[in-house]
């Protein structure tokens, strides 16, 4: 291992560090930033991989085991799933319903029209008889981005992305202003309170980190993001329930983003949308994590 | 029900979910029956509670309809995906639910008996000879440490906050156990995926 796959590694003994957590990631039993790290070390490494699979093929056994054993599902489970999946055919007959109860009526209504298709079929098929696939969702509450800050944490926060957006150095020692700001979102983290999240993407290659106060603000860092033409935009959702409720856009033209999530929100989904957001996700999530207290 | 022959098991589940990549919910039903049970017991192993297995299960199905391309046909069976995630889903409510009680402050550290019977319990009934003879094969301290890690939902670290171990300690212990199972699993024929 080189010096900078040491570094990557961010521990303290470096890839030695990963290897030792090889159990405890098979088993589920890492929070999420050390699975994360995890799962990145072993996109590069194929020993590790192999290791990992052999030990993964052990938990599946206990997973089997387990499954093996009953108590059966109670009578009924299927239909309370079969209610819940929305329309991905033609057949309008079962229309989605949500599980969801808002605590609020939505404050827009939801237009169904032609941009508004929600196609969740693997590689953009169109349904079979060829209308466009619109899902009515009755209730859906949208969250406009947060305008105001409070709390010295989130200011600095702030102050600092601003300052990265322009490219200025900040302090004295020339310190990457990259680095400045993850240190002070990692200090926001670093509260009582305060969750993160990771949201990957399927393969695991990609996580933007997202970080949640007790002030209802989220910091949705954008420097992984592949970059987006005028014409797109990210946006979060929370994705909990039945439906999912948007929590902002997250735009990429600054290296963070800040909207609004409360603390019911755990389950989080980003996805790529046309610019000025969607009512509704219109493709599947292109990112995805849960947030947890660290 | 479940074929006979694995192979054939495989090949039809994921035709299955093919299917369900189309919209077809019937295929997610017969998805649904075969592997149901299945997730539905294993949840409720690490949870407990019947109706937050329930929901779980819930879960597990929805996500599959949702994005059943999650699901690589080449990376294994159908059957060890959804349990994957059923686990995965499992630990993330038994997490979310402490995060809870604690910011409730109703429990700061759940009063855990450690010791053989809640290894038992969480052992009881396994339904594979194979697997309950590969744990016994273990020593109790590396049956401990994955007993609480896999079917409590604990983190390593919490592992050892419970147990009172350095955490450098469990992680050993869960890793060398794994590694042990993993060898008797594969002597008596349970071995990788090929």
């Amino acid at each position: 291992m080189t010096e900078n796959d040491h570094n990557h590694a961010m521990g303290t003994d470096g890839s030695d560090d990963v290897e030792s957590l090889l159990g405890a990631y098979v088993l589920d039993a890492l929070a999420d930033v050390d699975r994360h790290r995890v799962d990145r070390m072993l996109a590069d490494d194929p020993v590790l991989r192999a290791e990992a699979d052999r030990l993964s093929a052990a938990a599946d056994q206990l997973a089997e085991a387990a499954a093996a054993s009953g108590p059966a599902a109670p009578a009924g489970l299927w239909d309370t799933i079969a209610a819940q999946l929305d329309d991905k055919g033609a057949d309008s007959t079962m229309a989605a319903t949500s599980s969801v109860a808002a605590a609020t009526p939505m404050t827009t209504s939801v237009v169904p029209d032609e941009d508004s298709e929600v196609d969740r079929v693997d590689g953009g098929v169109p349904s079979p008889d060829g209308t466009s696939n619109v899902v009515s969702i009755d209730r859906r509450r949208s969250r406009r981005s947060t305008g105001w800050l409070v709390g010295a944490a989130a200011a600095a926060v702030l102050v600092i992305a601003g300052a990265v957006a322009v490219g200025a150095r900040i302090g004295e020692d020339d310190t990457d202003p990259m680095v400045a700001l993850r240190e002070q979102v990692a200090l926001v983290a670093s509260e009582p309170g305060s969750r993160t999240a990771a949201l990957v993407d399927a393969d695991e290659t990609m996580a933007v980190d997202v970080v949640v106060d007790t002030s209802g603000h989220a910091f949705v860092m954008t420097d992984e993001l592949p970059r987006l033409s005028p014409g797109a935009t990210y946006q979060l959702w929370s994705v909990d329930g039945g439906t999912p409720i948007s929590l902002g856009l997250v735009s990429t033209d600054s290296p963070m983003a800040i909207v609004g999530a409360d603390g019911q929100v755990q389950r989080l989904a980003l996805t790529l949308e046309p610019a000025g957001g969607s009512a509704a996700p219109t493709s599947v999530p292109m990112a995805s994590g849960i947030l947890s207290e660290a | 029900m479940r074929g006979v022959d694995p192979l054939t098991d495989e090949l039809d589940d994921a035709r299955l979910v093919s299917a369900v990549c189309r919209g077809d919910q019937n295929a997610l039903a017969d998805i649904y029956r075969r592997h149901g049970d299945g997730v539905f017991a294993l949840v409720t192993r690490v949870l407990k509670d019947r109706a937050m297995a329930e929901e779980v299960t819930q879960e597990v199905f929805l996500r599959l309809w949702n994005e059943p391309e999650r699901f690589d046909v080449q990376r294994g069976a159908l059957r060890s995906f959804l349990l994957r995630q059923a686990h995965s889903r499992a630990v993330e409510r038994v997490r979310s639910e402490e995060a809870r009680r604690r910011r409730e402050d109703r429990v700061d550290r759940e009063a855990v008996v450690v010791g053989p019977d809640v290894e038992q319990q969480a052992l009881a009934g396994l339904g594979s000879d194979a697997v309950t003879e590969a744990l016994a094969s273990l020593s109790s301290a590396e049956r401990e440490a994955i007993v609480l890690a896999y079917f409590g939902g604990h983190s390593y670290r919490e592992v050892a906050a419970r147990l009172d171990l350095p955490e450098g300690t469990v992680k050993s212990r869960i890793r060398l156990g794994l590694a042990k199972l993993a060898d008797r699993l594969e002597a008596s024929g349970l071995g990788s995926q090929p």
